[in-house]
């Protein structure tokens, strides 16, 4: 059981623990909703799709023409004249050599998917309180074993590094680095057609840097990190939250994005900078439920247990009938009755 | 925070993990690759990471073994969480079970057998095969 931490520390570029210490923000406190996320994933992820059809054409350049019954040949279509190979061959139809291709895709498939915006926020939340527990996040496959705290937090100078040499310093000072040592060993040559199309290698994805200042230099020095990825605060989203719509992605808050948390998407006492929201409250507030049902409160009010009985089984039947003793046990009156 | 508990993060997990093997074959058995979990199967009971206690048996390259423990507020603070206890190859095997049950004992109770178990195999492992000289027989023989 997580223990309940409103305090979290901000780590210093050389790895210590800085004095300083940040209340956690409320939107880690949301409910973890696999569902929702999953579901706004699958269309989030459809959105950045462009179109792509064979050609209207395809399949129908030729003028073939049915020969029609009694020459002992299908009624497809065929290729008129003569003087070529093509010339008699079946044509148009799906089945065909050179036949157009069965429901031809076109340019105006339905390739986006509207996601309703509180939808969209709830999931986000969600992934942000996700990425704050550590056992989804090692679920996730994420190496987080060496990090000192999870939400981790880095002090502000971080934001300010430009070059790569110090960025990969820092993830090695907190103890982040075994994450990206992970994703540099599964780089692997990716199956299929994707390779001629400007996919060549496929590989996990490394920790999520999340800054809180416009333009910060972090996202230079970051660049070049296999599997780092580096976000604004505001423009979070269960892509890079979530990836694969899978909750739990290893994230590094910067101070300042972290204290931004708060504004972004309210708490008990500012309100959120998004016009009239709230963030989703958990139905159940401890989910622990043994630890509820052993509390003191409920052990007050609950009936005492009663004798405990245990209930002999595997054990020969007896006929009560014939057997006295058994029908003593059941049937107590049957002694005077008998006399 | 305060409500995720042990509970919902197997909810959450159960149904696919970096920890989870699956296998066609065997009637699609299920393992579990997680370092905390004695038993290998993938289920609440035994798994490491949804549990705040947990038990991993494990092996070193120098053959000896070292059972860990989950300290307090592992889900919180990761580095350092985890409570090993090394013992050296030549300590005798009796020894090492009795250690592993008082490591359990009053912790996870329901894993003691299991873990003595996986140590006892982790033993067995290393022990060098015994190979015996092929006894030649019949035409062999005579020559």
């Amino acid at each position: 059981m997580a223990t309940f931490r409103p305090q979290i520390s901000v780590f210093t570029i050389d790895g210590s623990s800085a004095s300083k210490e940040i209340p956690l923000p409320a939107v880690f406190k949301a409910p973890i909703r696999s569902d929702i996320v999953h579901a706004v994933y699958t269309g989030v992820a459809k959105n950045k799709r462009q179109a792509y059809a064979v050609s209207e054409k395809a399949g129908h350049q030729t003028s073939a023409e049915s020969w029609g019954t009694g020459r002992a040949v299908a009624r497809i279509p065929r290729v008129s004249g003569g003087g070529t190979h093509r010339a008699g061959q079946a044509a148009f139809g799906n089945m065909c050599r050179g036949g157009r291709m069965f429901a031809p895709t076109k340019t105006w498939r339905k390739w986006h998917v509207k996601i309703n915006l509180n939808e969209k926020r709830f999931a986000t939340a969600s992934a942000i309180a996700a990425s704050a527990v550590a056992p989804l996040v090692l679920a996730r496959g994420h190496r987080v074993e060496t990090i000192p705290e999870i939400p981790l937090v880095i002090a502000n100078e971080v934001e300010s590094l430009t070059k790569t040499k110090d960025a990969v310093a820092v993830l090695k000072a907190v103890g982040a680095h075994r994450d990206v040592i992970k994703v540099i060993k599964s780089r692997k040559l990716r199956a299929g057609k994707g390779k001629l199309r400007g996919r060549r290698y496929t590989q996990r994805r490394g920790p999520l840097v999340v800054y809180g200042t416009e333009g910060a230099s972090l996202v230079k020095a970051f660049r070049n990190i296999p599997g780092v990825e580096t976000a604004h605060v505001s423009t979070l989203s269960v892509l890079q939250l979530a990836p694969g719509g899978h909750l739990g992605r290893f994230v590094i808050w910067t101070e300042s994005a972290f204290e931004l948390l708060d504004n972004i998407w309210g708490s008990e006492s500012t309100p959120s900078a998004k016009s009239s929201y709230t963030l989703p409250s958990n139905i159940v507030y401890n989910a622990d439920i043994t630890r509820l049902i052993n509390s003191a409160e409920i052990q007050a009010v609950v009936k005492p247990s009663g004798d405990k009985t245990t209930k002999r089984t595997n054990v020969q039947k007896k006929n009560p009938l014939k057997n006295k003793q058994v029908l003593l046990r059941l049937n107590p009156y049957a002694k005077t009755f008998k006399q | 925070m305060s409500s995720i508990s042990n509970d919902l993060i197997w909810e959450l997990t159960r149904a696919n993990s970096s920890y989870l093997l699956k296998r066609k074959t065997g009637g699609g058995v299920q393992f579990s690759r997680d370092p905390l979990n004695v038993s290998g199967d993938y289920s609440y009971s035994a798994s490491g990471f949804s549990n705040s206690k947990a038990v991993g048996v494990s092996l070193t390259p120098e053959g000896a073994i070292v059972v860990s423990t989950k300290g307090k507020n592992a889900f919180a603070k990761p580095a350092g969480s985890i409570v090993a206890t090394e013992f050296k190859p030549y300590t005798s095997q009796r020894k090492v079970y009795a250690a592993i049950g008082g490591i359990t004992k009053n912790y996870r109770d329901d894993l003691r057998l299991t873990a003595v178990k996986r140590a006892s195999q982790l033993l067995y492992s290393k022990k060098a095969k015994k190979t015996f000289a092929k006894k030649p027989r019949g035409k062999k023989a005579s020559e």
